[in-house]
């Protein structure tokens, strides 16, 4: 069973949310995530999608944890080291992107598992960037149309439900199931919202295949924004943004405590964020 | 214990970067001017208001899930269709968009990018409220739009008919 919570652990842990299974007390884990939106289409406040010049959005990003008690306090972080918005044959910005730190604490270990979390957004991205001195009117438009930041300070809780099962004789397969709610409180004007995540993790227990964990996940923010409310910002970083998205992940082990992902998904259901599949590679490690 | 320090190092220096201000770079060509430039709005000094006449009148309304609401009147400045101007009515207004143009055009539907014989009125100015914008001479254009050109998205038209 031990054996299974570490496995739990090492997957769940390339995700942006410690979740359910906090670390142990002199535990750490580190990843580094690239990821890429390409698109002609975007998600109007209606929820329709509308067409758009091309559109690109790369992202390389961190997420740490690190168990300072064991099973009563996990501090994460997560940021974007560097992000760029290009409108192809307009413009583009990049830059830092903003930073999280949170906190979760295991509230149940058994016969489930639940733990709460509050995390804090830093605004270091650039919310208003500009064209260079001198540069013409249309310029600086396209540039303060690609922020690289939200521009305020935002606090999250979310309470998050672990199980994992099978590993049994008449069903060998290992499964790990989890579910979050939780409330996002944003500041300077953006409106508040829910946020959920439900993931589904399957392993195969045959030699070879038992390195990689297949993921399932659905993943929405529901902004409380009126649609005229949600009309600020087409790149995911405006008020009201909205989405319901389903989403794959394959997870590997490659060595000790060393391993690698590939994501993909896509919002069904979306306002404010470009229309898009989300490309997502990482490598983590932990120890 | 040093890697863990090292994690939130990287968290501390993100915050210490985070008065560099993000980079722009600019990837639009030579400029083929395919925007009529509309006049200057000194064009409009020395006009006599008293020989207004109006020319069109019509309603804004909201185009993907936007707000779009309120009147627009274009008017004739001089009297005799030189100089037009399009006038935008206290309950106007339409939703706060990056980049928001205002645009005349014979055109019914911009699609994602100006052409060649629109006419680029200028920024909108404010997202609601009365404001005015010179056109130049009349060149048969009766439908104007609010625009958000860096994503090519119509905010909010207008369809202006003959005033009666």
């Amino acid at each position: 069973m031990r054996a299974a919570v570490v496995a739990v652990l090492v997957v769940l842990s390339g995700v942006a949310h410690a979740g359910a299974w906090t670390r142990d007390a002199g535990h750490h884990y580190l990843s580094l995530t690239y990821q890429r939106i390409a698109t002609s289409t975007l998600f109007a406040p209606d929820f329709s999608k509308v067409a758009i010049p091309p559109y690109e959005q790369h992202q390389l990003g961190f997420y740490g944890e690190v168990g300072i008690v064991s099973r009563w306090l996990t501090a994460t972080v997560e940021g974007t080291l560097y992000r760029k918005n290009r409108l192809v044959g307009q413009g583009a910005t990049d830059g830092l992107g903003d930073l999280r730190l949170g906190a979760w604490t295991g509230l149940v270990t058994q016969p489930v598992r639940l733990a709460l979390g509050v995390t804090v957004g830093i605004p270091t991205g650039d919310a208003r960037p500009s064209a260079p001195a001198g540069a013409d009117e249309e310029a600086q438009l396209i540039a303060r149309s690609l922020p690289t930041g939200d521009g305020e300070v935002d606090v999250e809780g979310r309470l998050a439900l672990g199980y994992s099962f099978g590993r049994a004789r008449r069903w060998p397969v290992e499964h790990y199931l989890v579910v979050e709610a939780g409330y996002w409180l944003r500041t300077a004007g953006f409106a508040d919202a829910f946020v959920w995540r439900a993931e589904l993790g399957t392993r195969l227990p045959w030699r070879f295949v038992e390195r990689f964990w297949w993921i399932w996940r659905f993943t929405g923010v529901e902004s409380f924004a009126s649609s005229t409310e949600a009309a600020r910002n087409a790149t995911g970083l405006g008020n009201g943004v909205t989405f319901i998205a389903p989403g794959v992940e394959v997870y590997g082990r490659i060595w000790r405590g060393v391993g690698a992902s590939f994501a993909l998904d896509s919002a069904l259901r979306a306002r404010s964020v470009p229309a898009g599949l989300n490309v997502r590679v990482a490598v983590s490690w932990q120890w | 214990m040093r890697v863990a320090h090292a994690v939130f190092a990287l968290g501390v220096l993100a915050v210490a970067a985070a008065g560099c201000g993000a980079r722009f770079v600019d990837e639009r060509g030579p400029r083929d001017l395919a925007v009529a430039p509309a006049p200057e709005a000194g064009d409009l000094a020395g006009v006599d208001a008293g020989a207004e006449r109006l020319i069109a009148v019509g309603r804004f309304e909201g185009r993907a899930g936007h707000v779009g609401r309120g009147g627009a009147r274009l008017v004739s400045l001089d009297g005799a269709g030189g100089r037009l101007a399009l006038r935008l009515d206290d309950d106007f207004e339409a939703s706060p968009v990056p980049g928001p143009v205002v645009v005349l055009t014979a055109r019914e539907a911009l699609g994602t990018a100006l052409l060649p014989g629109d006419r680029a009125l200028g920024t909108l100015a404010a997202p609601r409220g009365a404001q005015e914008y010179p056109v130049g001479a009349d060149g048969g254009e009766r439908v104007a739009f609010i625009f958000c050109q860096p994503f090519g998205v119509e905010v909010a038209r207008v369809l202006l008919e003959a005033a009666p």
